[in-house]
């Protein structure tokens, strides 16, 4: 007679249609724990069995090819999307850099009040320069 | 001509543009995808809808197969591993609408189980609970050798693994599967 661990073995390795050997078989019959296991391993491969019975949908390869088509035009339409989007954000950055020069280069423009430099090396009080120009002079007084 | 070299010969036809080639793969394959998301997802609309994401997605990573192995092992390969993710969105989107839709989604499967018998609901509730506790790895193990009913071989090469080690983790996934059924007394 076999035991419950051997038993338990056999329904391992049971795949719904292989055959158990008739001591195993006795020994189910009599043990309530091991009848129980083979009644729900039994069941759950009949789940299995049945389940594998379920057909595909009989339009499935149709409905597979519109879905195809859809999300190659989904596709195409957001590749589209992206680069008219990459033109716009290029097209913005162009003006943006454009603008921003202009604006910024307005600081450095000199302004109406601004004394023009040029008038300086006309007038007679150009301060210390005045001494480093004549330097020469300088040492011709020593 | 055998189904492998045909499979290849259309391929080669859709990567050259012939986009309506595809219907013949899709035709040819949409009921081993459609078992094994069965098996993933356990009632026949979600299974419809993965099965179309698959299909879609092998369209567009078409180009990434190579042709070393069979295309049937390569579409179990992307049809395993969508299953997966699906079932993690699905998982995630049941944590955040938990308090929201629990109700309705109760509803939904009661209209659809409606004709369908208490004995087998509850026998598809169980295989649900069992397969959703295990491990991705030793789920996909199951659902590739219970529904697809790959050999150790084939199962191998879609997962990845030798032979021995498909062995091992098939073996590991049944002890855990009979460690659920047990409890389900």
């Amino acid at each position: 007679m076999k035991n419950c661990k051997h038993t338990e073995e056999c329904l391992i390795a049971f795949d719904g249609k292989s055959t158990i050997d008739k001591e195993t078989i006795a020994h189910i019959q009599q043990c309530e724990s091991c009848n129980t296991l083979y009644a729900n391993t039994l069941s759950f491969h009949e789940a299995i069995h049945n389940e594998k019975k379920t057909q595909s949908p009989p339009f499935l390869a149709t409905r597979v090819m519109a879905a195809l088509e859809k999300v190659e035009k989904q596709g195409i339409i957001q590749f589209n999307l992206r680069r008219e989007l990459q033109l716009v954000f290029v097209g913005i950055a162009l003006i943006l850099g454009i603008f921003s020069s202009v604006f910024f280069n307005k600081g450095h423009e000199p302004a109406e009040n601004t004394p023009v430099l040029t008038d300086y090396f006309f007038t007679e009080n150009t301060g210390i320069e005045q001494q480093w120009l004549n330097f020469d002079n300088y040492e011709n007084e020593q | 001509m055998n189904h492998q070299a045909d499979d290849k010969i259309i391929i080669e036809q859709i990567l050259n543009g012939d986009k309506q080639a595809y219907t013949l793969l899709v035709k040819r394959y949409q009921q081993k995808v459609f078992r094994l998301c069965m098996g993933f997802m356990h009632n026949p609309d979600d299974a419809a809808d993965l099965t179309q994401e698959v299909f879609i997605k092998a369209y567009q990573k078409l180009s990434t197969y190579k042709g070393d192995s069979k295309f049937s092992t390569w579409l179990y390969r992307v049809s395993v591993n969508m299953a997966i993710n699906s079932q993690r969105k699905q998982k995630i989107r049941a944590t955040f609408n938990f308090y929201d839709n629990g109700n309705e989604t109760q509803q939904i499967a009661d209209t659809r189980y409606a004709d369908e018998n208490i004995n087998e609901l509850e026998q598809k509730q169980m295989v649900k609970k069992i397969l959703d506790s295990l491990p991705a790895s030793q789920r996909k193990a199951i659902v590739l050798s219970h529904y697809e009913e790959l050999s150790n071989k084939e199962l191998a090469e879609v997962m990845g693994l030798s032979v021995k080690a498909s062995e091992s983790l098939l073996y590991r996934a049944r002890s855990n599967m009979q460690k659920m059924i047990k409890k389900q007394k």
